[in-house]
């Protein structure tokens, strides 16, 4: 293993790597832009059968996205493997598009013992409040196998898509891009090309986006395109386009 | 100058004071008596006030709504002219839904064309209905706003409300 991160990172790897007898290192092109994260990339090559807990999605709509970002120190978190660096920059800035990549959750320690071995120190050390211990197993050879994850990447081409319900802007650390691409997607069925035209975001950030609203089961295929709500102005409220222009500047959206 | 009116409103406790007073560039005027309805030593009788300048001279005028019952003839004063309303809900209450359908009634204007987002705080110590269930029970009373928790101490909470009304306008407008 390359000898990049702390030493409870370095640990961290050995006893997993041990565990699930596996090969780790550090991704040859990893960029160190966060040293308080612990583990930032492993190429994982299982030689086991890893056993899938269950989706994140199906332990509970918010349940791993608030444990994650609810830590204190990102280095309480323990991501053993991620299915991409793009997905796990995601992660780590804390955004509502953290939850794109295909994440599995194990919810329980004794199912997380189970998987990384018996030797609770090293978790102790890595995620003091141990009842909340979860581990996010995300690799691409997992993914490949799962069938609902190859559904949510299907969910890319021209299928018109709505949400069924407002994403946890709050929870997840939505920024202002995130808001609009929401609110967009909240109030009329669209194509991933369309909201990307309607809101200026570019096709990875709206895929991203999409991504991490179907983890946290709010997105469906759209049977017609009718819009959700009316566009009717309200009379009186003296909302000019030049106010518009002046409130989303002040919000940053 | 361009200026505009946002409302706070929701039913006592729920936050609005608190709210206005963490977004206003100054200490926001406030009319509050002894409350008769809870433990909470005080509430709003008529309205809060507060304001933010933007760097243009823009002024947004912040609004609070008084939440008892027996202050809601200040409800259709304030709602006059009103960009839009912000709903703010407690957790801690026997039905959070059945406040904001309440709300949402009382603003029709503003709820008509989904210039409206709904802020559910987290008071209690259990957790509180889910956002996403709310959210299905408003829908189904053909009232299509968003839905999220809040805590309305954090400034970035309150201001992700002010950001989702502005883009439900940019959308619904």
């Amino acid at each position: 293993m390359q000898q990049h991160g702390s030493r409870i990172g370095e640990r961290t790897a050995h006893t997993l790597g041990a565990a699930l007898g596996t090969r780790m290192g550090h991704h040859e092109h990893h960029e160190r832009s966060s040293t308080r994260f612990l583990l930032r990339f492993l190429a994982v090559e299982p030689r086991q059968q890893v056993q899938i807990a269950s989706l994140l999605k199906l332990a509970g709509p918010f349940a791993g996205s608030r444990w994650a970002v609810s830590e204190r120190d990102p280095a309480d978190a323990l991501v053993i493997g991620l299915g991409s660096q793009e997905g796990l920059m995601a992660w780590q800035a804390n955004r509502l598009d953290a939850m794109a990549v295909p994440a599995l959750l194990l919810g329980t320690p004794e199912q997380a013992r189970d998987h990384v071995g018996h030797e609770p120190a090293s978790l102790l050390l890595l995620s003091p409040p141990f009842r909340h211990l979860s581990l996010y197993y995300c690799l691409d050879v997992l993914a490949q196998q799962c069938a609902e994850l190859k559904a949510v990447r299907a969910n890319a081409g021209e299928r018109c898509l709505r949400l069924v319900g407002y994403p946890p802007a709050s929870v997840l650390k939505a920024d202002g891009q995130h808001v609009r691409l929401a609110s967009f997607l909240f109030a009329q069925p669209l194509s991933a090309r369309e909201l990307g035209e309607l809101t200026g975001c570019d096709p990875a950030t709206v895929q991203r986006f999409l991504h991490a609203c179907d983890r946290l089961g709010l997105i469906q295929v759209a049977a017609e395109r009718r819009s959700a709500v009316p566009r009717r102005r309200a009379e009186g409220t003296g909302l000019t386009p030049r106010l518009m222009q002046t409130l989303r500047h002040w919000l940053g959206i | 100058m361009d200026h505009c009116k946002i409302v706070f409103t929701g039913p006592m406790g729920a936050g609005k004071t608190t709210a206005i007073r963490i977004l206003s560039d100054a200490p926001p005027i406030s009319t509050e008596t002894r409350s008769t309805e809870s433990d909470k030593p005080s509430t709003t009788a008529a309205f809060d006030y507060g304001e933010c300048r933007l760097p243009d001279d823009t002024l947004v005028r912040l609004f609070g709504t008084p939440g008892q019952l027996r202050f809601d003839f200040m409800w259709d004063v304030l709602s006059q002219g009103a960009l839009g309303i912000v709903i703010l809900l407690d957790d801690r209450r026997p039905d959070p839904a059945a406040d904001a359908l309440d709300f949402l009634t009382e603003f029709p204007v503003q709820a008509a064309i989904g210039a409206a987002v709904v802020g559910i705080g987290r008071f209690g110590a259990e957790p509180g209905p889910d956002a996403i269930a709310l959210a299905h029970r408003i829908q189904g009373q053909g009232y299509r706003v968003p839905v999220v928790e809040v805590d309305v101490r954090r400034k970035d909470d309150v201001q992700m409300l002010l950001q989702i009304l502005v883009a439900q306008l940019e959308v619904c407008g």
